[in-house]
């Protein structure tokens, strides 16, 4: 009994001297709360983000039995994507259809943005609100199923189509790019349409009554004032909506069925149907590349622009 | 008076169809999942044939049961490894502190593919051959940068006076985070719980190159079947995920109020 009191003091001092310890040295203590998360990020993010990257300059190899590759220099596997015709339909296919997808999606949801920053009625604002964080919220699969169940040769809109007799024959509306970038707006709307939000809000209302006090018309209104004021919420929305289309892979691997093809999917096809991985990370680094391109590229490029622009 | 509203027709053309365009692939689904026999819409009677169909298959109870336990593990560690973190972030000088913050966003700025791309041959590297802690390191990569900025905005907005008042009355560092802190800042840690676990258990970009023949979740369940074949219960497993992330929503904005969750989930 005696001796466990001593050792349980004895624990307590430690504790408490321990705790003036850790006092004394703040930098110490922030670096201990700091090391989970730098551990899991540099365990799970930056080695095997390196790995990638060194991997992609391996030579592809079915005598390696193992690993199937070979430990050297080389930039064939790059040469290739970047070469070959099929790749580069790919690479293309993916900045074009995102580069469509991007614009539409801005003009769908700059409207809506617009109703959720004005709109006086807060049944309509909560309501707008609601689908649309229901939307942003729900899986990539989910939504690309349901736009399967729309778009099939026997989907609603093709049936509902023919029941109208205004086509006789289905409409081929999936396994092409009409189907991969319906996908994606639907996936991008919500987002240009949170990214909007905010900016649009921050405009002063009385800038656009005075504007139409003095005579211009809503659509002058909208695009001398609203809209320049509005852009660099524009321009994060077109940095989000094109980089998340450039890196889908959901809708094109589904709604593409095997004809439409994003770098995406060349990455998983390549890793995980082939094992050809020097070749599948070429394809990783590239889409990563492309990506932080765009974001902050652009976003410095563009957001010069616009400030000098406002100013 | 009459002009101004012909003016607007365009204007609430765009926002009628962009409302339609949005609700109705999901309220399909929806709906689809009830119908008696083949696919139809709209259902000509409700039945839970497909549901039940769905609940029957072995396959469908492994995948919902993993996700469950994955997004579980997934949220709890990166709630822990994030509050942690957000406490260095608000309350410490920490040098080149910018730097660090947009560091610790890379997972959402990295496209899925490439985080997955990458962790497979990691992980093969490293002699990881279960995919249960693939998947598990992969989620919990993705989720941290949500819970480490929903709460290091509500810590940021933190009143630090009723720390110091619950210490000069005496209560040590445990007394005071167990009923000063975390109470307070408790809509936050809802609410990065609920983001962890909504991500966690919708993620398929990353999880479809980490999973095995006999540990996979759900969204990569729905994946195979959509890409392999068209089957009705798909469109019940498509609901129950949305059902699900729909009452996760719900279950918030009761919670909190969703303007203002939304406010601190920190979306740009």
């Amino acid at each position: 009994m005696h001796s466990i009191i001593i050792q349980a003091t004895s624990m307590i001092r430690t504790c408490s001297r321990l705790i003036a310890f850790l006092r004394r040295r703040p930098k110490f203590v922030a670096m201990l709360l700091l090391a989970p998360t730098l551990f899991i990020f540099v365990f799970t993010l930056i080695i095997p983000l390196s790995s990638l990257m060194v991997i992609s300059f391996y030579r592809y190899s079915l005598l390696e039995l193992r690993v199937l590759y070979v430990q050297t220099f080389t930039l064939e596997n790059y040469i290739k994507l970047l070469t070959d015709s099929l790749y580069l339909r790919y690479l293309w296919d993916t900045l074009e259809v995102s580069a469509i997808v991007t614009m539409v999606s801005l003009v769908m949801g700059y409207p809506v943005a617009y109703l959720l920053a004005r709109s006086k009625s807060a049944r309509v604002r909560g309501l707008v609100f609601t689908v649309v964080i229901i939307t942003f919220f729900t899986g990539g699969m989910v939504r690309v199923y349901a736009w399967m169940l729309l778009l099939q040769d026997s989907g609603v809109i093709n049936r509902t189509l023919i029941s109208l007799r205004i086509i006789t024959e289905p409409m081929r509306l999936m396994y092409n790019e009409f189907g991969v970038a319906v996908a994606l707006i639907h996936w991008c709307v919500p987002l240009v349409i949170l990214s909007l939000f905010g900016s649009i809000q921050s405009i002063n209302p009385d800038l656009e009554d005075a504007a139409r006090s003095l005579g211009a018309a809503d659509l002058q209104v909208f695009l001398r004032v609203t809209l320049p004021l509005s852009l660099p919420g524009v321009v994060t929305a077109i940095i989000l909506a094109y980089a998340g289309s450039v890196a889908a892979f959901v809708a094109p691997a589904t709604l593409g069925g095997g004809v439409v093809k994003f770098m995406s999917n060349v990455v998983y096809d390549r890793m995980i149907r082939t094992t050809n991985y020097p070749l599948g990370s070429a394809a990783a680094v590239v889409i990563f590349s492309i990506s932080l391109a765009i974001i902050y590229g652009a976003q410095q490029l563009l957001m010069k622009k616009v400030k000098a622009g406002v100013e | 008076m009459k002009k101004v509203i012909i003016n607007k027709i365009p204007y609430y053309l765009i926002v009628a169809f962009c409302f339609i365009f949005l609700a109705s692939p999901l309220i399909v689904a929806v709906l689809t999942s009830f119908s008696p026999g083949v696919l139809t819409f709209p259902p000509k009677a409700l039945s839970l044939r497909w549901w039940n169909v769905l609940f029957n298959r072995p396959e469908f109870i492994e995948a919902l049961r993993m996700s469950i336990v994955i997004a579980l593990y997934a949220t709890v560690i990166s709630l822990i490894v994030g509050f942690l973190c957000a406490i260095a972030l608000v309350r410490y000088h920490i040098k080149g502190k910018d730097l660090l913050q947009s560091f610790l966003t890379l997972p959402l700025v990295i496209p899925g593919v490439v985080i997955g791309a990458s962790l497979v041959y990691y992980f093969a590297a490293i002699g990881v051959i279960d995919s249960f802690p693939k998947l598990l390191a992969a989620h919990v990569l993705s989720a941290s940068p949500y819970t480490l900025r929903t709460i290091s905005a509500t810590l940021i907005g933190f009143d630090r006076t009723l720390e110091e008042a619950a210490m000069n009355l005496g209560a040590d560092v445990i007394q005071t985070l167990r009923k000063i802190t975390l109470p307070i800042i408790k809509p936050g840690l809802i609410a990065a719980a609920i983001f962890a676990f909504a991500t966690s258990f919708n993620e398929l970009t990353c999880s479809v190159f980490l999973t095995s023949v006999n540990v996979f979740t759900l969204p990569v369940l729905l994946f195979s079947w959509t890409t392999h074949q068209m089957d009705p219960t798909i469109a019940s497993a498509s609901a129950f995920i949305f059902l699900i992330t729909l009452s996760l929503i719900v279950i918030t904005e009761k919670l909190l109020g969703i303007n203002n969750w939304i406010g601190r989930a920190g979306i740009r």
